[in-house]
């Protein structure tokens, strides 16, 4: 079978859904121009392919920007660029997830981590936040599902952050 | 009855949501792979009918329709195949042949437990170890299991026309061995009383 059909499934992108989305998140400051539109839906379609996926539907960019809109990282600057990422991330953890987690429950995920424990930072979202948590979720951790993928982190968090104490520690060390 | 793409990809569309439950906007391409063969195998049960005669219809059922025509032909087939297991076992005999055994009496349960007929009817998911003798690479899933099942029926009642003992007897002469072969034991016992 011609295997271009998995590129006309993943073709089909509905444009106005994803305008449409421009009405709730210029509450926050954020808008997506028509060129912003086309290359958000250009590197999602370069996206799929490289995750060998194929999106039926309108996706999961409008879903994704319901979802971060309102970030206190997220300026209009960087709008579109961080969608882009944040797409990219979130099809590369479908599958290093092995599709054991619905789309909610990783963006919810993702959501969370990038405000509380990222601080905007995409590139400790993706590097560290998601790949222990896709560990687990290969391993066979399943807690996420009760709480859709909220605070689902705490208890796999492995790194060691600030906390209060340290801070002063590393203030006294300084001087 | 051939489908174009175009009209093939909102079945596989539909089938991906309800694989999903609509929990997740993409899926793998292997996995889009195995739906549309999923979409096919039921749209060819549907144009094939239930005991393989070609249909005809006035008019051309669209893909959706086509698709739902072929699964409840498909359900109807696996209800049968496994009418028919059942009725295979009430005289089954696997005349002390290891192979034959394994396949028939641990297999074909295997299969019915396992078999996906909504996401995954094209899978045979069993290797058919016990060869029967007609060519089975051209079937695939439960028309493959149906077929397969016929063929030992065919052998059963072949067999069971003939002394336990003198099966048996025949077998040995053929191989010593014949309990551990991956042959055909009716086609032994065939040829003994064909000469």
């Amino acid at each position: 079978m011609n295997e271009n059909w998995l590129d006309v499934l993943s073709n089909q992108t509905r444009i106005a859904e994803i305008t449409k989305c421009n009405e709730y998140s210029e509450k926050f400051g954020l808008i997506l121009s028509d060129t912003d539109i086309k290359l958000i839906v250009a590197e999602r379609k370069r996206a799929l392919r490289k995750q060998q996926r194929v999106e039926f539907g309108s996706g999961i960019i409008p879903k994704l920007i319901f979802a971060f809109c309102d970030s206190d990282f997220i300026e209009q600057e960087h709008y579109t660029d961080i969608l882009i990422q944040l797409q990219d991330i979130f099809y590369l953890y479908k599958n290093e997830m092995m599709d054991e987690i619905t789309d909610d429950e990783l963006i919810h995920f993702m959501k969370e981590q990038f405000e509380n424990v990222c601080y905007g930072d995409l590139d400790y979202l993706s590097g560290t936040c998601l790949e222990i948590f896709s560990q687990a979720i290969r391993a066979g951790y399943s807690e996420h599902q009760d709480s859709e993928g909220y605070s689902s982190f705490r208890h796999l968090d492995i790194v060691p952050r600030w906390n209060y104490e340290l801070y002063l520690e590393a203030l006294k060390n300084q001087f | 009855m051939n489908y174009k793409m175009e009209e093939l990809i909102p079945v596989v569309t539909w089938l991906a949501k309800k694989y999903t439950s609509n929990e997740s906007s993409s899926v793998t391409y292997e996995k889009a792979q195995q739906l549309m063969g999923a979409v096919i195998y039921c749209i060819r049960m549907s144009t094939a009918g239930h005991s393989g005669e070609v249909l005809s219809y006035a008019e051309k059922l669209s893909a959706m329709e086509a698709y739902k025509a072929g699964y409840e032909i498909l359900l109807k087939k696996v209800s049968d195949t496994m009418e028919l297991y059942h009725s295979i076992l009430n005289y089954f005999d696997d005349y002390q042949n290891r192979c034959l055994s394994d396949t028939v009496l641990k297999g074909i349960p295997e299969f019915f437990k396992w078999y996906n007929a909504r996401f995954n009817p094209q899978d045979t998911i069993l290797t058919l170890d016990y060869p029967v003798t007609i060519d089975m690479s051209q079937y695939q899933g439960i028309n493959a299991i149906y077929i397969y099942l016929k063929c030992i029926e065919k052998e059963q009642c072949y067999l069971k026309l003939h002394k336990r003992t003198a099966v048996i007897d025949i077998l040995e002469k053929y191989d010593l061995e014949y309990r551990d072969m991956i042959d055909n034991i009716c086609s032994p016992v065939m040829q003994y009383y064909s000469t």
